[in-house]
Formats: C-alpha cells, structure tokens, sequence
C-alpha cells in the first residue's frame, strides 16, 4: 500500500477539489465545480465510501493539467469518473490510484473526445485486493487523439485486472497505449488492451504496447492485446513482452556494489522510465517513483 | 598494503570443470597480466572472483586480506574492493549512467550518509573528459546503444568513480582502436599506487604496451602454468602458445573433439583402428 496524504499533495497556491463519494466537499476558490471552463492546474482527491459516478467536463480549447489521487476506496464499491472533452480541449492527467481497504473495488474511467480533443493520460495503480480497473475511451470525432501510460502494480496476494478500450469512431484519429504490469508477492495481473477501429475510419493510428515484468515465480502477468479493425487505410500495430527480472542485470548493478533490493529497484525504475518520462513535473516524478518503491518494499 | 590470494581454485559450469586449481596472488601496488588462448578459463577467473551466479566453485579458496570472498556475496565483494571491468558489459535501459555510479558509490557509505553532489559531478566530468567520451553520458542510459569501444570505457570510468582496491579487467582492450587504447592505459596507469592492485586479462600484447605490468601468467587448460616478467609478454607474442603446451606436455584436445563432432561412430571407429 502506497502511504498518501493528501495534504501532502496540494501546495498553498494549489487549485484543488476534494471529493466524496462524488460530491465536492472543499475546493479552492477558483474551481467550484465538475466543470472546467478555463485553462487550469488542478488537483483533485477522491475517497470513496459508496459506489459513485462523477462526469468532470472540459470546455472547447481550454488546456486542463490535472493530478487525480484516489486516496482510499471502500472494499466492494464500483466507482466511475469520466472525462468529456469538448473540440480542441487538452488535458494532462496523471492519475494515482490507491487504497487503505482490500476488497474487489472496481473502478471505471470513461473519456469521451470530441474534435481534435487530446488526452495525455499517465496512469499508476497500486491497490490491495482483488481490484478491476476499466479504461473506456472513444475518439468521437476527427483529430481525437490519446496517449495513455499505465503502471499497474500488484503485490496484493490477488488476482487483478487491467483493461483499456480504445474505440476509433471517426476517421484521422490517433491512440498510443503503452501498458507496465508489475506483479509480486504471488500476485496475478491481468492487462486487455482492445483497439477498434469502426468502418468507414480511414487515416485511423492504433499502437499498442503491454510489458510485464514478475518479481518472484509465484507471480504472474499475462498481456491480452486485440486489434479489431474495420478499414484498410489504417496503422496498427501491437507487442507484448512478459518476463522475469533480469538477473544478468541485477549482476551487473551488484558487481558495483549496489545491494539486491537497491538493484531491484533500479531494474523496476528502468522498465517504468517510459512513464517516469512522461511526467510533465520533476517533482511529481521523484513522488511517484518513491510511491513506487515504498510500495514493492 | 592489501592482499587478494586465489589458492588451488577449481569452478565448474554446470557439469564441466573450468578452473582446474588456479594459485595466485595480487598485492595492492602490483599490476599482474594474465594471457592464454581462448577457453582457458581467463574470463571464468575473473567471473568467479566476481561471484557470478552460473560459476560453482567446487575446490579451493579466495581471501581477500583474512576475509574469505566466497562467503560474500556480489555486492559485498564489490564494496570491499574488488572490481570487474566486464569482457560483455550489459545493457539495462531506463536507468542513467550517472544515477548508476551514484547508487553504487552512495552504497559505500554509512547508513544516514549521503554522497556530496557537487562533489560527485565535478569527479564525473573529470573521469569523462579523462576517458575523451562525450559530455551526454551522465544522461543516456547504462551501456544502451554504446558502440564497443564506449562500453569499454564505461568500464574504466566506472572504475575510476569506485576507486576499487583491485580491478580485474576482462579483456578491456577488445573493441578499442589505437587510440582508445592508448586512453585506456594512461587512466590505468594513473591509478597504480600504494591502495591500487590490477589484473589484466588480454589476449594481446599490444595492449600491454601501454599499460605498466609488474608481473605476467599464462593460463592453460585451467590453470596458471607459466609466471614471469615482461618476457613472458615477448615470447608469447613471437611464438604463441604452442611451444609452452610443448614444454609442458599439454594435449591439444581440439584435434580429437573436431573428429567425434563431424564423423559418426563408425567411421570414428575405423579411424582408430
């Protein structure tokens, strides 16, 4: 379990909304609602108490930097929280998803862009229990496009399951997925990744790319990538790559010193670098990857 | 003075024995060269010293001053000063060169301790532009996409951050032209001194030239046959290895696995008789 207080996340100048069981109940002055009409830096905490669904919508052309932290999640609920982008909207969402409670959570995240909406959503999950998470994201209109990064860690003991959508509904629409599963402590991770490209969507980019790195022989990730494609003039393409940790590599990190767990941690943060990369902010980097590590300990 | 004291080491890979008793012995101030053909056991020395995780060592021992190195493990033996330039060094995306040397010296130190940054980046730049590589390594990641050369010298900058009391070098002058040569051996011989012990495992005697060595071996069949001086160097270089497996009534096997290998048992048979 990943040890987050959500005083520690938001500054004194922080934009901010905290959220219960779907209802805002502080936010800061300047975003008083779900509904972000202005270009904005946000950051919003979710506890969850009560299966909930909340719809957060971003105006034509306003550019949204949101962090998401879901701090705690009652066993058993199913919670959703989707995002409409409106024609030319930008967001940047880094999403942290995390619990105190083990239970079989569920937790849904359906986007929906209109015209040359874009979405760069990078996404760490790390909860106890058998939990689901449902990604569903449709490119409604032409010029849509996402580029979605997911860590999912599971040491929970549990079977988990991670799963992303991605319907091309129009024409000269983009999507990029790249896919971390991390399972230990005889943890068993699941990650289905479906790309549909609906007919009559010529110019449509679909890639795909799932890497599942197992820490102990107990664990297991398995990737299930499928491409289902209903036009010619498209590029798709995906790969899948499963394995142990590399014990040549954690070798070479010894040999100079460095100890097993610290060469362990090394090798994690050099398969994750993809994501780590992505993150806009040094300083949201180095919280994740310490997220991370507190996390494997 | 420190000591690393190798006594009638036998390892084995599997079911097959490499390192058939091998005695030596290094002191701190003292750079030593072992030579010999391919699959001698040059590299399996060198990986046992290491702690290499597919090399058994069945018979024999490794001290370093009174501490028994085969009781350490990888990371331990490093910390107490042994250091591998590796033949293959290995590739591990995602992690920087400079994040790499700093997790590894950062290791060295006490519990609560931590390494001055100023202090780490200024003796980087300088081991950089020491070795002549570029300016962008403290940001690519550890070994990806080097050519040859630069992952050898990867190795002797590495070396040079760790300060080790001994460094062994696997074939460091494997994929280096003229110059880097030359590079590598200048940083090796700045480092000789009272608290700095190394063996060099070449092939090659031109690479000796540019390196001060005190004493040389030639490796066998598994084990050090022949120690000397510079000589050795020479003599090996004009007539190669066959006159010592001569003098020392070696076999050469190859002739014999060559045959079982390409005939089947009949004619293998025929040819004995």
């Amino acid at each position: 379990m990943m040890n987050i207080n959500p005083r520690d996340i938001i500054g004194p100048n922080d934009e901010y909304l905290f959220v219960e069981d779907g209802r805002i109940i502080e936010h800061s002055s300047g975003v008083p609602s779900f509904f972000i009409q202005r270009d904005a830096d946000l950051k919003v905490i979710y506890h969850f108490n009560r299966s909930s669904e909340i719809e957060i919508r971003v105006s034509a052309g306003v550019n949204l930097n949101i962090l998401e932290v879901f701090v705690d999640l009652a066993p058993d609920v199913d919670v959703s929280v989707n995002y409409i982008l409106e024609p030319d909207a930008k967001v940047n969402l880094l999403s942290v998803k995390n619990s105190k409670q083990v239970g079989k959570a569920r937790i849904n995240a359906n986007i929906e862009l209109s015209r040359d909406a874009y979405i760069n959503l990078n996404e760490l999950a790390s909860l106890p229990g058998a939990c689901e998470l449902v990604n569903r994201i449709i490119l409604k209109e032409k010029g849509a496009e996402v580029d979605m990064k997911s860590v999912t860690l599971n040491s929970s003991g549990f079977k988990q399951t991670f799963s992303v959508q991605v319907f091309h509904n129009s024409g000269s629409t983009k999507s990029t997925l790249s896919s971390y599963g991390i399972a230990a402590n005889a943890s068993k991770l699941k990650i289905s990744t479906d790309g549909i490209i609906k007919p009559g969507c010529a110019k449509a980019e679909m890639r795909q790319n799932t890497k599942g790195l197992i820490l102990d022989p107990s664990s297991h990730v398995s990737a299930s990538p499928i491409l289902e494609i209903d036009n010619f003039d498209v590029v798709a393409s995906h790969g899948a790559s499963i394995g142990a940790i590399d014990e040549e590599a954690l070798y070479y990190l010894m040999s100079r010193g460095i100890p097993r767990h610290e060469a362990e941690k090394l090798v994690i943060s050099g398969f994750i670098t993809p994501f780590l990369s992505a993150i806009p902010s040094e300083r949201l980097q180095e919280w994740i990857l310490s997220l991370i590590n507190s996390y494997l300990r | 003075m420190r000591t690393l004291r190798i006594k009638n080491l036998h390892t084995a890979v599997e079911d097959t024995e490499i390192l058939k008793g091998v005695d030596l012995e290094i002191r701190t101030g003292e750079v030593h060269a072992i030579m010999g053909p391919n699959g001698t056991g040059k590299s399996t020395l060198a990986s046992t010293i290491m702690g290499h995780y597919k090399y058994r060592v069945t018979e024999g021992g490794i001290w370093l001053d009174d501490e028994d190195v085969l009781a350490m493990s990888v990371d331990e033996r490093s910390r107490k000063g042994i250091f591998l330039a590796m033949q293959y060094p290995y590739e591990i995306p995602g992690i920087t060169n400079s994040d790499f040397i700093k997790a590894a010296m950062q290791a060295r130190l006490q519990e609560g301790e931590h390494i001055s940054l100023f202090k780490f980046i200024k003796k980087f730049e300088n081991a950089v532009k020491d070795l002549k590589m570029g300016n962008d390594l403290p940001h690519r990641y550890l070994n990806e996409g080097f050519s040859g050369g630069e992952k050898k010298r990867n190795e002797i900058l590495q070396m040079k951050m760790l300060e080790p009391a001994f460094a062994i070098l696997d074939e460091v002058d494997s994929g280096l032209d003229v110059d880097a040569l030359k590079i590598v051996g200048e940083n090796i011989n700045k480092m000789r001194g009272p608290n700095f012990g190394a063996l060099i495992i070449t092939h090659y005697q031109r690479f000796l030239d540019y390196v001060d060595v005190d004493y040389v071996h030639i490796m066998l069949d598994g084990k050090i046959v022949r120690s000397g001086g510079k000589e050795l160097i020479e003599a090996i270089d004009q007539k190669g290895y066959d006159w010592l497996k001569i003098e020392l009534g070696l076999e050469d096997e190859e002739p014999k696995m060559r045959t079982g290998a390409v005939l089947g048992d009949c004619a293998f048979k025929k040819s004995k008789e």
